[in-house]
C-alpha cells in the first residue's frame, strides 16, 4: 500500500501581507497514510491544509495528488474531502441532504444515492432512520462531527484533510471520537491529513507527525520516533514534557561522555556523533523519566535535590526539584503505590538521570 | 413588584405611550374622517358615509393611483434587491477597516442628504434635456426623445437609488452572519462557486433578502417625495393623491378612506411577506 508519495507538497511558500505564514514546506504522503500536521497556532499547518484543499493559493510551489499537479484546480475539482473545526454543515438542510450534498456533482444516478448515504451513515455509526430528517442545530457536537466525516467521504475523495475536528468537542467526547475516526480511516484506507496543536492526538492517530514550526516542517517521524528522538529542541519541547539542561562537553570516552553543566554538576551522557570536546549543547530528559530516589546508590547521573513543590495528579504526581541551579519537573507515575507517600515540600530528594534516556539535542532552548 | 409587572416591561412604558398617543391616535382619527361627509365648506361634516370608499376604490384615477403604487414598489423593491445584493456581498467579505469605512460612507452619504435635494438632483439628471440625455447622446447610444422624467420609469430609477442604503445594510448584515466554512464545505465537496452560492450563500441570506424587500416595498409604497418631485403630475401614487386631497382640494374623508386603504393593502402585504418568512424561515432558524 506504501508505494511512493500519492499527495505532495513541494516547496510551499504563503505570505498574507507582510507574514510569511508558510516557507517552504515540502510534505509527501504515501496513499493510505495518516499524516498529522502538529504545531502551535500560527506555524502554518492550517494554512497548508487550506492549501492543499485549494481555499488558499500557494505564493510558489507544487501540490500533486496521485500525480497530478493541482495548483490551478479549483477546489471542486480536486476530489478531496474535508471536515472542519466549527464542522461547517449547511445550516438550512436537514441530515440527509448533508451527507449527499457532494454526490450531485459527481455522475452519481439518482437510485445510487440513498444507498451510498446508507453505507456511509452506518460506518459513522449514524442511524440513518434516526437521524436522517434533524437538522444540524438538532444534534449534539459529536453527531455533528459524524455527520460532517460522513458528507466527507461519501463522495470517496482522494485525500481526506480534517481541520481540527475534535478541539470543539469535551474531553470524553474526544477520545471516543479519535478511536472512531482512526478506525474508519483504516477501514476505507483513505489517504489523510490531519491537522491538530494536540500532541497527544497526534501521537495516538498518525502513521507520521509532522512538527511544524514557524512556516516549515521542524520534523516529520512515526509517533515513536518523534517522541523518542526528537530532531530539534523545539521538537522535544513541544511533544510531551521536557527537561533541558545547558551543558559543554568535558570528556568523550569510547561510549559516553561527560557534559558539564553551567552550575557544575558534571552529566553522563550516551555518545553521539556531533560531540567534541568543549561543544555546548543541550541535553533533554523526559519529566516521566526522572526517576526520584530516598537515597543514593552506585549508579550514575544521580544527584542531590530539594522539593520545591508537589502536586499530586491522580494517576501521577508532578514534582518539581531544585538540583543546583536546575530545576527538574518530574511526573512520578503511581507515587502512593510504590512508596506510599507524597513528597512534602523542602524534602531532601535524589533524582537519577539514567544515561539511556538523555536526549542530545544542539541548538539553543526556547528560553 | 408588587402590582406584578417585571421591570423591564416598564422599560417598554414611554414608547408604548408615544405610539399610543402620536401613533394609534391619529390612526383612529384618519379612520373616523375616512366615514364622514365631505363638505366643501366645513371640510367634513361628521356624518357617517360610505362614499369615500366607493369613489377611491371605483374612479378611474384613484385606481390607476392604487396601481401605479403597487408597480413602482415591486419595481423598486426587484431593481434594489438586484442592485444592492452583489454590493452587500463585496461589503460582508471586506477585511480592510479602512475600506469599509470609505465604501460605507459611500453608500451612506445620499441618505445622509434630504431626500427633496437627492430628488432635485434626479431631475436634474433624468430631464429631457439633462446630464444622462447629454452623455447617451454623447455617445451616440440615443437617438431622438429621452423621456423618463413623469414616468414610472423615472420614479423607479429615483425610488431605488433613496433606498439603495437600507438594501444593502441589511444584506449584508445577514451576510455577515453566515459562516463561510460553509461555504467552502461547498466547494470541496464538489460545487463550483456558482453552485455553491445557489445553494448554501442565497438560501443562507433568505432572511436578509426578505427583511430588506419589506422594508423596500412598504417605504416605496408609503414614499412620498420621489413620486411627488419625478412623476409630477403625470404620474399618480396613493401618497400625492393623499396629499392632494388634503392639502389643496381639503377633501380630508376622501383623503382619509385614501390613507385607511394604502394603511391595508400595505399592512396585509407585509403580514404576508413577513407570514411567508416565517415559514420558510425553515427550521434552521429557529435555533
Amino acid at each position: 500500500m506504501l508505494t511512493g508519495p500519492y499527495l505532495e507538497l513541494v516547496d510551499i511558500h504563503k505570505s498574507f501581507g507582510d507574514a510569511h505564514v508558510l516557507k517552504g514546506v515540502n510534505l509527501s504522503i504515501s496513499k493510505g497514510e495518516f499524516v498529522t500536521l502538529l504545531g502551535p497556532s500560527g506555524c502554518g499547518k492550517t494554512t497548508t491544509l487550506n492549501i492543499t484543499a485549494g481555499l488558499l493559493t500557494a505564493d510558489s510551489g507544487e501540490i500533486r495528488i496521485g500525480g497530478k499537479e493541482m495548483a490551478n484546480t479549483p477546489p471542486h475539482k480536486r476530489g478531496l474531502g474535508m471536515v472542519f473545526q466549527n464542522y461547517a454543515l449547511f445550516p438550512h438542510m436537514p441530515v440527509f441532504d448533508n451527507i449527499a450534498f457532494g454526490l450531485k456533482f459527481l455522475r452519481t444516478s439518482k437510485d445510487e444515492i440513498p444507498s451510498k448515504v446508507r453505507r456511509v451513515m452506518d460506518l459513522v455509526n449514524l442511524p440513518i432512520d434516526t437521524y436522517r430528517a434533524r437538522y444540524p442545530h438538532q444534534l449534539s457536537g459529536g453527531e455533528q462531527q459524524r455527520v460532517s466525516l460522513a458528507r466527507a467521504l461519501v463522495i470517496e475523495p482522494s485525500v481526506l484533510l480534517l481541520d481540527e475536528p475534535l478541539s470543539n468537542l469535551d474531553a470524553k467526547m474526544r477520545d471516543s471520537m479519535r478511536a472512531e475516526i482512526r478506525r474508519i480511516q483504516k477501514e476505507v484506507r483513505i489517504t489523510t491529513v490531519y491537522v491538530t496543536h494536540d500532541q497527544e492526538e497526534a501521537l495516538a492517530m498518525s502513521d507520521r507527525v509532522a512538527i511544524f514550526q514557524s512556516g516549515t516542517i521542524a520534523q516529520i517521524a512515526s509517533p515513536l520516533e518523534i517522541y523518542k528522538r526528537p530532531g530539534s529542541v523545539f521538537v522535544a519541547d513541544f511533544v510531551g514534557h521536557s527537561n533541558f539542561i545547558r551543558g559543554r562537553v568535558q570528556e568523550v570516552s569510547n561510549a559516553t561522555c561527560t557534559v558539564v553543566t553551567d552550575g557544575g554538576l558534571a552529566i553522563v551522557v550516551p555518545k553521539t556523533d556531533f560531540m567534541t570536546k568543549n561543544k555546548s549543547l543541550v541535553l533533554a530528559v523526559r519529566a516521566e523519566k526522572i526517576a526520584l530516589l530516598d537515597k543514593r546508590d552506585s549508579r550514575e547521573n544521580i544527584f542531590e535535590g530539594t522539593v520545591e513543590s508537589s502536586l499530586y495528579m491522580g494517576s501521577t504526581s508532578r514534582v518539581t526539584v531544585a538540583v543546583g541551579d536546575l530545576r527538574l519537573f518530574i511526573h512520578v507515575a503511581g507515587e502512593e503505590v510504590r512508596t506510599g507517600k507524597i513528597h512534602e515540600t523542602g524534602e531532601t530528594v535524589y533524582v537519577e538521570l539514567n544515561p539511556r534516556d538523555i536526549m542530545v539535542l544542539q541548538g539553543e532552548t526556547e528560553s | 413588584m408588587r402590582i406584578g409587572i417585571p421591570n423591564w416591561m416598564l422599560l417598554a412604558l414611554p414608547g408604548v405611550v408615544v405610539i399610543l398617543l402620536f401613533f394609534l391616535w391619529p390612526l383612529v382619527l384618519i379612520f373616523a374622517y375616512s366615514l364622514y361627509t365631505y363638505d366643501p365648506l366645513l371640510i367634513f361634516t361628521p356624518t357617517f358615509t360610505w362614499e369615500n370608499y366607493v369613489k377611491a376604490l371605483t374612479d378611474d384615477m384613484y385606481v390607476t393611483a392604487i396601481l401605479n403604487s403597487f408597480q413602482i414598489a415591486l419595481a423598486t423593491t426587484i431593481a434594489t434587491l438586484v442592485l444592492a445584493y452583489p454590493m452587500a456581498y463585496y461589503l460582508a467579505r471586506i477585511k480592510s477597516k479602512t475600506e469599509d469605512t470609505v465604501v460605507s460612507f459611500i453608500i451612506f452619504a445620499p441618505i445622509m442628504v434630504s431626500v427633496v435635494v437627492v430628488s432635485f438632483a434626479w431631475v436634474i439628471l433624468l430631464s429631457p434635456y439633462g446630464s444622462i440625455y447629454r452623455i447617451l447622446t454623447a455617445f451616440n447610444l440615443i437617438h431622438g426623445p429621452f423621456r423618463l422624467m413623469f414616468t414610472k420609469e423615472g420614479v423607479i430609477i429615483g425610488l431605488t437609488y433613496t433606498q439603495l442604503a437600507y438594501m444593502i445594510m441589511t444584506l449584508r448584515s445577514s451576510l455577515e452572519r453566515i459562516d463561510w466554512s460553509v461555504v467552502n464545505a461547498a466547494r470541496i465537496h464538489g460545487a463550483n462557486s456558482f453552485q455553491a452560492f445557489r445553494q448554501v450563500t442565497l438560501p443562507l441570506s433568505l432572511p436578509g433578502i426578505f427583511a430588506g424587500s419589506v422594508m423596500t416595498f412598504s417605504l416605496s409604497l408609503s414614499s412620498f417625495v420621489t413620486p411627488f418631485l419625478l412623476g409630477g403630475r403625470m404620474i399618480k401614487v396613493m401618497s400625492v393623491i393623499i396629499y392632494d386631497n388634503v392639502v389643496s382640494v381639503y377633501n380630508w374623508p376622501l383623503g382619509s378612506a385614501t390613507a385607511v386603504i394604502l394603511f391595508i393593502i400595505s399592512t396585509i402585504l407585509v403580514g404576508l411577506f413577513t407570514y411567508f418568512l416565517q415559514k420558510t424561515r425553515l427550521e434552521w432558524l429557529r435555533t
